[in-house]
């Protein structure tokens, strides 16, 4: 500092008054309101409109709430997770020894096609399915030969609400029609039919209905469970995840190969996939709001940008319709995805609300850059908010990222402020 | 000597003829933005209110003296609050600014106070009479009375013909989307969205001219 030489000041003209520094108001040219307040304001108003973006957010959570309720009622009138075990050769109950309660078979293949589908009630929807089974596979022949009685019943366990229709058991050459009880389905079967000299081949096919999960008991020493279906957001059992498993926009498929070195239900587990009941537009609505506030800000920004660069005053109330405007695209959003995909709402509502906005700006301007200006900033900012709703183990980082970029873009633009 | 040539220039000053003063401009862009955050203060406050009312209407039908369909009726018109007390005072802000007639900060705490209290006319009616007809008295006496307020503040029929309108309106809206069901979401928000709409075309006539806003016509 004090190697500065010193300031001279030239002395005044003779019959000249001294120059005097011009007046550097800190306003916006042509404004009554210091940028101070101006800023001020818009941070009240960014919170005031949060409160309208609360007031959203509630309610998508108080239809999400009565959505969830219907579509348990729908599902309870159709039929909940599908759970199937057998087929087994089924024997009495005997408290006194330590025999299981079936023989299992020696391999079991089966194939199920599960195709989702949604039931509506209002507005609401749940999603349930359909399921075609195959079921193969063989009995040891020797297992046959342990029963004392002259017929022995062969059972699948399965809740029989979730039985629509099924198809006669196999054995050999012959058909035994399935009967229902309380939670399975059986037969008998007279030992005299049955072939002791080989292994014995069954096959029968059932269709069922449920939501929520379809599971299949790997009962048999060598299961091979093969499942495929339309369903797009299938989450496969923890305990026995497939050998092999595609999931894409048309649907899944997946295998499991399992066998057993200890025959025994003791170590046999369920396979198979949870589905989603409800609808995610609320849940999708609900994380979109949380990227309200920072899309006000960088908006607000962006118009007070431009009204300084331009020396075009704005009225803090045309801030604040701009403001209700970001608001009522999240209303939008929300009435519009109860009609219609998530997608489409988001298109749709974006698009009105970014061609308001523009056009508002372009004739409160007078200028088309400007309003091309908005379009763009609206256009990015939405379309991020988009990809990040989509991407879920990526979001935050993402955002992170577009939140840095967002700052270096104010801190850039801020250097252009200057008043005159 | 000195005392005395003060008080001979301070009587030639008071005999002098006094200058037209220039006013200082009222509705300059700080007092929008001033004005544009009471309102919306106020409206939050009402909204408050009038969830209290939201109760009131649950136990007076938990009492069986209000129906179960009227007290969902009424409780679902509360929820449209703040909407029609934002709209209807940032509306009269406009027309106040159109027509230069000043309308101060306790005559807009009036007016909302009477926005509010349709709700509890409203409660009160349908339990003595069908929901619709109590609807349309209680709209009656509020557009009524706050229709001649505006006139005695005013003094201008085209401002009380203005007002009187837009409440008629958005009570008619209001209306409509109760009886709506699943689509009064949707509904509810295209005609906000062109409510704005309307609102940001009259505000693109609000130019600054000397300091102060005026809407060009």
């Amino acid at each position: 500092m004090s190697n500065l030489p010193p300031r001279i000041t030239p002395p005044p003209l003779p019959g000249f008054p001294p120059q005097v520094p011009p007046v550097r108001p800190n306003r916006p040219p042509g404004s009554d309101m210091s940028v101070g307040l101006k800023i001020v304001l818009m941070g009240l108003l960014c919170c005031v409109l949060m409160i309208g973006a609360l007031a959203i957010w509630l309610m998508a959570y108080d239809r999400n709430t009565t959505s969830a309720d219907v579509s348990q009622d729908i599902v309870g009138q159709w039929g909940e997770k599908t759970y199937i075990d057998g087929p087994f050769l089924a024997i009495e109950p005997d408290t006194d020894s330590l025999k299981p309660a079936g023989i299992v078979p020696v391999a079991l293949n089966v194939n199920a096609n599960v195709e989702t589908l949604s039931l509506h009630r209002g507005i609401y929807e749940a999603e349930v399915f359909t399921a075609a089974i195959s079921m193969k596979g063989h009995f040891r022949s020797s297992d046959f030969k342990c029963f004392e009685s002259d017929s022995i019943m062969v059972k699948i366990d399965i809740d029989p609400q979730n039985v629509t229709e099924t198809s006669p058991l196999k054995i050999g050459d012959t058909t035994y029609v399935w009967s229902r009880s309380d939670s399975s389905l059986y037969t008998y079967i007279p030992i005299a039919d049955v072939d002791k000299t080989d292994d014995v081949p069954f096959s029968t096919s059932i269709k069922a209905r449920g939501s929520g999960g379809f599971f299949i008991m790997a009962s048999a020493d060598t299961n091979t469970i093969t499942i495929i279906g339309n369903a797009t957001n299938p989450s496969f059992s923890r305990e026995q995840l497939p050998v092999s498993r595609t999931v894409g926009k048309d649907g899944f498929s997946a295998k499991w190969d399992i066998r057993h070195t200890v025959g025994g239900y003791s170590v046999c587990e369920y396979v198979g996939a949870d589905f989603l009941i409800g609808v995610d537009r609320y849940q999708k609505v609900c994380r979109a709001i949380k990227y309200a506030f920072i899309i006000i800000i960088l908006t607000f920004f962006s118009v007070f940008f431009t009204e300084t660069t331009m020396h075009r005053p704005i009225p803090m109330f045309n801030y604040f319709l701009i403001g209700v405007a970001l608001i009522l695209f999240y209303s939008l959003l929300l009435g519009l995805s109860e009609h219609m995909s998530f997608g489409a709402s988001y298109l749709i509502a974006a698009v009105m609300t970014i061609a308001l906005i523009t056009c508002y700006m372009w004739r409160m301007l007078d200028s088309k850059g400007v309003g091309l200006a908005i379009c763009g900033v609206l256009s990015i900012m939405y379309g991020f908010c988009y990809v990040m709703l989509c991407i879920s183990t990526y979001a935050l980082l993402f955002g992170s990222l577009l939140l840095f970029v967002a700052l270096a873009a104010t801190m850039y633009g801020s250097l252009k402020i200057q008043y005159r | 000597m000195e005392s005395q040539a003060t008080q001979n220039m301070n009587q030639q000053m008071a005999q002098a003829p006094k200058l037209p003063t220039i006013p200082q401009p009222k509705y300059t862009m700080r007092w929008l933005g001033l004005q544009t955050i009471f309102v919306l203060g106020i409206s939050i406050i009402f909204t408050m209110i009038a969830s209290g009312i939201d109760s009131l209407a649950e136990s007076r039908a938990e009492l069986t003296l209000l129906s179960e369909a009227a007290s969902t009726l009424v409780s679902n018109s509360t929820g449209y609050c703040f909407a029609i007390t934002a709209i209807s005072l940032l509306s009269l802000t406009l027309i106040e600014i159109g027509f230069r007639k000043p309308v101060n900060y306790l005559q807009y705490g009036l007016i909302g106070c009477a926005l509010c209290l349709f709700f509890l006319l409203l409660l009160a009616m349908a339990e003595k009479m069908p929901f619709y007809i109590a609807y349309a008295i209680v709209t009656a006496m509020t557009v009524g009375l706050i229709g001649t307020f505006v006139k005695g503040i005013m003094t201008r029929a085209k401002a009380v013909a203005l007002t009187a309108g837009i409440l008629i309106v958005e009570y008619g809206i209001i209306l409509l989307l109760l009886y709506m069901g699943s689509m009064a979401l949707l509904i509810g928000s295209l005609s906000l969205f062109v409510i704005l709409a309307i609102a940001m075309y009259f505000t693109l006539k609000l130019k600054v001219i000397n300091s102060e806003l005026t809407i060009q016509r």
